[in-house]
C-alpha cells in the first residue's frame, strides 16, 4: 500500500518548498514528487546512513543513562555551550533556550557562521523586506549578489523569483530583468540578463560606489572593484526605472571582507532606492530553519544569536559568546543539537572540542559524534516528526511527519525536555 | 592616592572582573575587599580565589587606584562603567575594557581585546600594546559610539576602529586595520602608521588623520592641501591632502592624508 | 494545583458593569470564577483599605508576532539596559519598550491586567504570532488578523458580494484562529507594496481592483455586523501620522454611519489609537489638535468607540504597524540614522517598524502627547473610550499609571504641560480642560469598557460567573485625594495582589508564579453553500498569488493549546 502525502514541507534549505508529494510504502519513502535533487536525496536517502544507537563514550548505552549523563555534563561545566538549532524545529529551539537559562549556558545557532552579519546589520539600520510571494507577484528587477541559487536553492527561480508568473508579471521571466553580481561565473550567472564580475573582497567598495552614484556624485575612479563605472551607472538606471526591485544576497556578501558592513551598506542602498521606487532586500538563508532559530532566540532573550546566560539573564556579544570563539577560547562543555561543528569549524575550536565533554543530539551520526562523549539520536524533523520552521523570508510553516521513526527514538524537543527534568533534579 | 592591587595567581578559562573598579571598591573594608565577587563562567566567586588582594581603597573612586597584576587575555570587562580613579593593568587583558566609562584613567601595559572603550563618554584609556577590533565603537545595534574622552594605543589597532564614533579622540601610534572610522559622525581619529581598506567609509562628519599610507575610496573627493595641522594643541607637519566624504552618505567628513 | 476557594474581604470594590461604585463588600471565588457563596473554609484575603477591581483588559497592544520581534531586533540596547536575572520561580526578565514575551506577560500582570489582545496579525504569519503568544504567560489573549488590504477582500468588495466576504471572514478567523477584523490603512498598504504610494482619502481608487477605502470599510463593517463577530471592525484609519488627518478620520467614521449594528451591541466601528489620526491643520499648514472635532463626533455617534494610543514622551520606544507607507514616512522624517524595517506580505498586507523617541521639546510630539488626553477628557461616555498607548507605538504600556494620573489630576497635567513644548498651550485645548476622571471612570476605561466592546462576557466585571480575575491596588480612595496627589497614582497603580482564574499570581506587588492563559478564537465557518462557493474561488486565488499552498495555510490546533471558542451569531 502506497500512502501519498501531499503538500509536504521540504526541510532542507531556506526555500522550505511546501508542495512536495511524498509516497510512502511500508514506512519507507519511495518517491518524492516536485522535489529538487537535494530534496529528493534528503527524503529518499533519509534512512541510508548511520545507525541510531545511543552511545556514551563510544559504547552502546540506554537513553536514560545518556540523558542523565548529558544533564550532569551541563550542570557541572562552568562555561557550557549549546550550539546548532538551525536544522530543528522552533519547538526544540524554545526548549534549548529554557535549558540554556537553567544551566547558565552560552547558546548560539549556526547563523553565527552564515547569516549572522545580516542580523547584525539589521540591528544597526533595519531591513526593508517582504515575503517571497510579493516578489513572485511584483518584482521586475531581481539582483542576486554573492549567491548561487541554481545549486544552493534549486527551486528558488521557479517558485519565488525569476521564472515564476505573478500578478504583475504574468509573462514570467519575460517581464523581469535579472542581474547577477559575483566574484566568478557560476551555474546561476548564465541565467541572468547581466552579470557583473567583481574582484573578491571588494563588495563593500562597490556598494559604496553605487550609493554615491545614486546620490548623483562623481566617482574619483573609472573602475571600482574590477567593474567599470559606466556599468555601475547602467545598474543604477535599471534600479531607478524598475517598478519593484529586490536584492537577494548570500554568503558571498555576508562572509567576505567587511561582513556585516557589506550587508549594512546593501540595506542602506536599498533604503535609498526607495526614494525612487519600491526596492527590498532578502537574505538567501541556508539551513531550513535558521531564520526560525534567530527569531525564537530573539523573542526569548532579545538577541538572535551569541547569547550567554551565565549570569542568569541573557547577554549578547558576537565574537565572545558566538560558538567558534567560545569553543576556541574558554568553553568546557558543549551540547550540539542538529549540527556538525567538527566538520565545519576552524581547527583550534575543533581541537578544544576533543578535550571537553560533548553531547550530540542529531538524527544522524556525523563528524561531531566522533568526538562526542554522549550521542543521542533523534527524530528527523519534517520526516519523522512535526514542528514549525520559518522560511528565509520569515513565513512560518508546519512541517509534517510522513514515516514513523525507529522505536525508542525521541524528537529533539522531547530529549531536551527530559534533559531539563534531570537538570532540575541535579540543581534541587 | 590609595591603592589596591590584585595579582592573578590562579588561571581560569574566563574571568569577568567588572567589579574590580575604583567605583565598586572604594569604601570597601579589608574584609569586604576579600569577598568582592567576580564571575568565572557561570559561577560568582570571591576575587581572592584568583587574585592576591593587597592594599586599601580610598573613600572615593577618584582617590583610588586599582592595579591588576600579571593580567592575562582571558580576563575581561575591566573598568566597565568606571567613573573616576585609576585602573592599571599590568599584562594583557581581554574584551570590553573601559566600556561605557564616564571618567578616570585606564592604563594597560600589554595588549587588549575587542570593544575597548566601547561607547565611552569621558576619561582616558592608554594601551601600550596592540588593541583588537571595534576600539571606541558602538555596541551591537547602537548607533552612537564613543562620545568623549581619549584612547591612545601605542601599538596597532584592529578593524572598525571608531565605528559610529560621535566625539572624543582616538590616537593610534601604529597601524590601523580595515574600515577605520566607519560611519563616524564626530570626533577625531589620528593614525600615525598606515590605515587599511575602506578608511572612513560611510563617514558623515568628524576628522580622520593618517600619517602613513592609505588607499582612498572612490567616493571621497580631494579638497585642498594643508602644510600642517593642529590637533588638540599638537602640531603635525604636512603637507596634508584633504579628502571630503563619504559621498555615499552625502558626508562632510574630513580625511587628511600626509603626502 | 486546583484553584482554591477564597473570599476577598474588606476591599473597596469597583465593578462598574454591575453598578458597584467603591463599596466595601466581599468578593467570593470558587473554581476560578466569581460566586455568591463559598465554603466556610474558604481562604480569607484581607483587602481592607485597598481598591478591588476586575482584572484589566488590554484591547490593543502589539505583544507578539513577526513585527514585534523585528522591533526587538532593532532595539538590542534596550535589552542590555533592562534586565532582571532569573529566580527560583521566574525566568529572566529583559527588555523595556519591546520586551521579551515572557517579560511582557509578567509586567502586564503586575499592572493588574489579565487579558491582552494582539491587534494586528498578518494572517500568513499566524503561526509565529501564536508561538510568541504561547511564550507570554498569564494573560488570556486573542488576535485580530488584518483584512483591509487583502486581495480576496478587494475581489469580494468589488463585486459587492457580501455573502462571499462573510464566508471568507469566517474562514480566515477559523484558519488563523483569529477573533476580530483589523483594518489597517485600507488600500494604503496595497498601494505602498505595489505602486510605491499611499491613499490620501477614503475615495482614492486602487487601480487594479477599482475599489476604494470607503468600499472596503463599508463591506467589512457590513459583513462583520451581519456575521455577528464578538467585536466591531477595529480600524486604523488612512493617513496616519499626517498633518490634518482628522478630516480623513471623520470621513472614515462617516463611511459606516448607516450600517446597522448587530443586535448584541450599539457599535459598528472601533477607531484605534485615535491620537495618531487626530491631527488638525492650522492656517500655516502646521499641526494642531483635532481632538475637539473628533470628540464631538464620538459624543454624538453612539456607533463609534475608540482607544487612545497615548504618546509617552522622552522614552525610547518603537513604532510598529501593518501600515507600510506610514512607517516609511516616519523613517524619512526622523533622518538618516533612523532604523527602518518594511515587511510586505503577499496578497494580504504590509508592515513597518521604526524605533522612535518622542521628544517633549519637539512641538509636533508635544501636541501628539496632548491629543490623547485631550480627546479622552472631551469624550463624555467612558464606555466608548479605552486607555491604551498602542503599546509600544505611543510608548510602553508600563506608563499606564502615568497616563491615568494625567486623566485623574489636573495638577499632574499642568505640571506636564510646563515641561513640554509650549505649542501645546496654543494648539490644543488641554490647558482649558477641568475634567478629572473618577476611579469608576478609570476602571471603565481600562476594564469594563474594553471587555464590553470586545464582547467578552466573563471579563471586566466581578458579577457571578465572571472569571475570577481580580486586581487589588494599595490605594484607599477615601484617604488619598488623587487630584492633589498624582504621584500616588503613579506609584500605586502597580497591583498589590493579582488573582487570575482564582489563583494568586502577584502578592505584595511581586509576581510569585506564572500560569498559561487561554486563547479566545473563532472556530466556525459561514453557511455551507456560501463557504463552498467562496472556497472554490479562494483555492484558485491561492494557487495563483500565494507562495505557499492552500493546505499549508490553516494553522494547527497545537498553536492554541488552551482555546476558548467564541461563537459567531449571523443574522439571516
Amino acid at each position: 500500500m502506497v500512502e501519498v502525502y501531499k503538500d509536504v514541507v521540504c526541510t532542507f534549505c531556506g526555500c522550505l518548498c511546501d508542495d512536495i508529494e511524498i509516497h510512502v510504502e511500508d514506512n519507507k519513502i519511495v518517491k518524492a514528487v516536485n522535489s529538487c535533487a537535494i530534496s529528493r536525496a534528503k527524503f529518499l536517502g533519509h534512512e541510508s546512513n548511520g545507525e541510531r544507537q545511543v552511545l556514551i563514550d563510544g559504547k552502546e548505552a540506554s537513553l536514560d543513562e545518556a540523558i542523565k549523563k548529558a544533564a550532569e555534563i551541563l550542570v557541572n561545566a562552568e562555561n557550557p555551550l549549546i550550539y546548532g538549532l538551525a536544522s530543528t524545529s522552533n519547538e526544540a529551539i524554545r526548549k534549548s533556550m529554557e535549558l540554556a537559562e537553567k544551566v547558565g549556558a552560552k547558546i548560539d545557532n549556526t547563523s553565527s557562521v552564515c547569516h549572522a552579519p545580516t542580523l547584525l546589520a539589521t540591528q544597526f539600520v533595519g531591513d526593508p523586506k517582504c515575503t517571497l510571494g510579493v516578489i513572485k507577484n511584483r518584482a521586475d528587477l531581481i539582483i542576486f549578489w554573492g549567491c548561487n541559487p541554481t545549486q544552493a536553492h534549486p527551486r528558488h527561480f521557479e517558485r519565488y523569483s525569476s521564472n515564476v508568473k505573478g500578478y504583475f508579471t504574468q509573462n514570467g521571466r519575460e517581464d523581469k530583468k535579472v542581474v547577477f553580481i559575483d566574484v566568478r561565473e557560476t551555474r546561476s550567472t548564465s541565467k541572468g540578463d547581466l552579470f557583473l564580475k567583481i574582484e573578491p573582497g571588494r563588495d563593500f567598495e562597490l556598494m559604496l560606489a553605487l550609493r554615491a552614484l545614486l546620490r548623483g556624485k562623481k566617482l574619483q575612479k573609472d573602475v571600482v572593484a574590477g567593474v567599470k563605472v559606466e556599468d555601475l551607472e547602467k545598474i543604477i538606471d535599471m534600479c531607478k526605472n524598475a517598478k519593484f526591485g529586490v536584492i537577494f544576497f548570500g554568503l558571498g556578501l555576508t562572509m567576505s571582507r567587511g561582513k556585516y558592513l557589506n550587508i549594512e551598506c546593501a540595506i542602506s542602498f536599498t533604503r535609498e532606492l526607495n526614494n525612487h521606487t519600491s526596492f527590498l532586500i532578502i537574505p538567501m538563508r541556508g539551513h531550513y530553519n535558521v531564520t526560525g532559530a534567530n527569531s525564537v532566540m530573539t523573542w526569548i532573550s532579545g538577541y538572535g544569536y551569541a547569547v550567554d546566560y551565565s549570569r542568569g539573564y541573557p547577554r549578547y556579544s558576537p565574537g565572545e559568546f558566538s560558538a567558534v570563539d567560545a569553543l576556541a577560547e574558554y568553553c568546557d562543555a558543549a551540547l550540539i543539537i542538529a549540527s556538525d561543528p567538527v566538520a565545519h569549524f576552524p581547527k583550534n575550536a575543533v581541537k578544544r572540542m576533543g578535550d571537553m565533554p560533548v553531547v550530540l543530539i542529531d538524527p544522524k551520526p556525523n563528524c561531531t559524534s566522533i568526538v562526542a562523549n554522549v550521542y543521542i539520536p533523534s527524530l528527523s524533523v519534517g520526516i519523522e516528526t512535526e514542528g514549525t520552521a520559518y522560511r528565509m523570508d520569515g513565513v512560518p510553516l508546519y512541517t509534517r511527519k510522513v514515516v514513523n521513526g525507529p522505536d525508542g527514538v525521541l524528537s529533539d524537543e522531547e530529549i531536551l525536555e527530559r534533559i531539563m527534568e534531570e537538570v532540575d533534579k541535579l540543581q534541587r | 592616592m590609595y591603592q589596591v592591587s590584585f595579582k592573578l595567581k590562579k588561571e581560569a578559562p574566563r574571568l569577568e572582573i567588572d567589579t574590580l573598579t575604583p567605583d565598586c571598591l572604594c569604601l570597601c573594608s579589608a574584609e569586604e575587599l576579600k569577598s568582592v565577587k567576580i564571575w568565572r563562567g557561570k559561577k560568582e566567586v570571591p576575587a581572592s580565589e584568583h587574585f592576591e588582594v593587597k592594599g586599601e581603597p580610598g573613600p572615593t573612586p577618584e582617590e583610588t587606584m586599582v592595579v591588576i597584576e600579571n593580567c592575562k587575555p582571558f580576563v575581561h570587562y575591566a573598568g566597565m562603567f568606571m567613573s573616576g580613579g585609576i585602573l592599571k593593568i599590568k599584562g594583557s587583558c581581554g574584551n570590553y575594557i573601559g566600556s561605557r566609562m564616564t571618567g578616570g584613567l585606564i592604563e594597560v601595559e600589554g595588549n587588549v581585546g575587542d570593544m575597548v572603550g566601547e561607547e565611552m563618554k569621558a576619561g582616558k584609556i592608554v594601551v601600550k600594546g596592540n588593541a583588537g577590533n571595534y576600539l571606541g565603537s558602538a555596541w551591537w545595534g547602537d548607533t552612537t559610539g564613543m562620545t568623549g574622552g581619549q584612547i591612545v594605543v601605542e601599538g596597532n589597532v584592529g578593524e572598525m576602529c571608531g565605528q559610529w564614533m560621535e566625539g572624543g579622540y582616538i590616537r593610534v601610534k601604529g597601524n590601523a586595520g580595515d574600515f577605520l572610522g566607519v560611519k563616524q559622525v564626530r570626533g577625531i581619529i589620528l593614525v600615525e602608521g598606515d590605515a587599511g581598506y575602506c578608511c572612513g567609509a560611510g563617514m558623515t562628519y568628524g576628522r580622520i588623520l593618517v600619517l602613513g599610507n592609505v588607499e582612498i575610496l572612490p567616493t571621497y573627493e580631494p579638497d585642498g592641501t594643508y602644510e600642517q595641522l593642529d590637533i588638540l594643541d599638537e602640531i603635525f607637519k604636512g603637507p596634508f591632502q584633504l579628502y571630503k566624504g563619504d559621498g555615499a552618505e552625502d558626508g562632510k567628513g574630513d580625511l587628511y592624508v600626509r603626502k | 494545583m486546583m484553584a482554591e476557594s477564597m473570599i476577598i474581604k474588606g476591599g473597596i470594590v469597583y465593578d462598574p458593569l454591575n453598578g458597584v461604585k467603591g463599596e466595601k463588600t466581599d468578593i467570593m471565588i470558587k473554581d476560578g470564577v466569581i460566586v455568591s457563596e463559598v465554603p466556610s473554609d474558604a481562604k480569607e484575603v484581607d483587602a481592607s483599605g485597598k481598591i478591588v477591581a476586575p482584572g484589566g483588559v488590554e484591547m490593543h497592544a502589539h505583544v507578539a508576532g513577526p513585527k514585534v520581534n523585528a522591533g526587538r531586533t532593532l532595539l538590542p540596547g534596550d535589552f542590555r539596559r533592562y534586565y532582571v536575572p532569573k529566580t527560583d520561580s521566574l525566568r529572566a526578565l529583559v527588555g523595556y519598550a519591546v520586551p521579551t514575551n515572557y517579560t511582557t506577560g509578567v509586567k502586564y500582570t503586575e499592572l493588574g491586567f489579565t487579558t491582552v489582545f494582539e491587534p494586528a496579525m498578518a494572517p500568513l504569519d499566524a503561526r509565529h504570532t501564536f508561538e510568541e503568544l504561547e511564550d507570554m504567560p498569564n494573560a488570556d489573549k486573542a488576535v485580530f488578523p488584518v483584512f483591509g488590504n487583502n486581495w480576496f477582500v478587494f475581489d469580494c468588495v468589488k463585486d459587492n458580494d457580501i455573502e462571499k466576504l462573510k464566508a471568507f471572514i469566517a474562514w480566515m478567523m477559523t484558519e488563523t484562529k483569529g477573533y476580530g477584523i483589523k483594518i489597517v490603512n485600507p488600500c494604503g498598504a496595497y498601494m505602498w507594496a505595489h505602486h510605491h504610494s499611499n491613499v490620501t482619502s477614503v475615495d482614492d481608487v486602487v487601480p487594479e481592483y477599482d475599489v476604494t477605502p470607503r468600499q472596503v470599510l463599508r463591506g467589512l463593517a457590513q459583513a462583520n455586523e451581519e456575521l455577528g463577530l464578538p467585536h466591531t471592525i477595529h480600524v486604523h484609519a488612512n493617513m496616519l501620522g499626517r498633518v490634518g488627518n482628522v478630516s480623513t478620520t471623520l470621513d472614515t467614521l462617516k463611511c459606516v454611519e448607516d450600517i446597522k449594528p448587530h443586535p448584541s451591541r450599539e457599535q459598528v466601528i472601533h477607531l484605534t489609537h485615535l491620537q495618531f489620526n487626530c491631527f488638525g491643520e492650522d492656517e500655516n499648514h502646521r499641526i494642531c489638535s483635532g481632538a475637539e472635532d473628533l470628540a464631538e463626533y464620538i459624543n454624538s455617534h453612539p456607533q463609534v468607540s475608540a482607544d487612545l494610543g497615548q504618546v509617552i514622551v522622552d522614552v525610547p520606544t518603537c513604532t510598529m504597524t501593518s501600515d507600510g507607507p506610514a512607517e516609511f514616512f516616519i523613517h524619512k522624517a526622523l533622518g538618516p540614522k533612523a532604523k527602518w524595517i518594511n515587511g510586505d506580505v503577499e496578497a494580504e498586507c504590509g508592515g513597518g517598524i521604526v524605533p522612535i523617541t518622542y521628544r517633549s521639546n519637539n512641538p509636533f510630539n508635544a501636541i501628539q502627547w496632548a491629543i490623547g488626553i485631550e480627546t479622552c477628557l472631551l469624550v463624555k461616555d467612558p464606555w466608548r473610550v479605552v486607555i491604551t498607548t498602542d503599546h509600544p507605538n505611543g510608548g510602553p504600556a508600563w506608563y499606564y499609571p502615568r497616563v491615568i494620573s494625567w486623566l485623574m489630576s489636573k495638577k499632574a497635567r499642568d505640571k506636564m504641560i510646563e515641561t513640554v513644548h509650549k505649542s501645546v498651550q496654543d494648539k490644543t485645548s488641554l490647558v482649558n480642560l477641568e475634567r478629572e476622571y473618577t476611579w469608576e471612570e478609570i476602571l471603565i476605561c481600562t476594564r469594563a469598557g474594553p471587555a464590553k466592546l470586545l464582547g467578552l462576557k466573563s471579563k471586566g466585571h466581578l458579577g457571578e460567573g465572571a472569571h475570577a480575575d481580580v486586581a487589588i491596588y494599595p490605594i484607599d480612595p477615601e484617604k488619598v485625594d488623587m487630584a492633589n496627589q498624582p504621584e500616588e497614582i503613579e506609584k500605586k497603580l502597580w497591583a498589590d495582589m493579582v488573582i487570575k482564574d482564582g489563583k494568586f499570581l502577584v502578592k505584595n506587588g511581586k509576581t510569585i508564579t506564572t500560569e498559561r492563559g487561554r486563547t479566545y478564537l473563532i472556530n466556525q465557518y459561514y453557511k455551507d453553500e456560501e463557504h463552498k462557493r467562496m472556497l472554490k474561488d479562494l483555492k484558485e486565488h491561492f494557487q495563483k498569488w500565494y507562495s505557499i499552498t492552500f493546505n499549508n495555510y490553516r494553522i494547527q490546533d497545537v498553536f492554541a493549546p488552551r482555546p476558548q471558542t467564541v461563537s459567531i451569531n449571523p443574522i439571516s
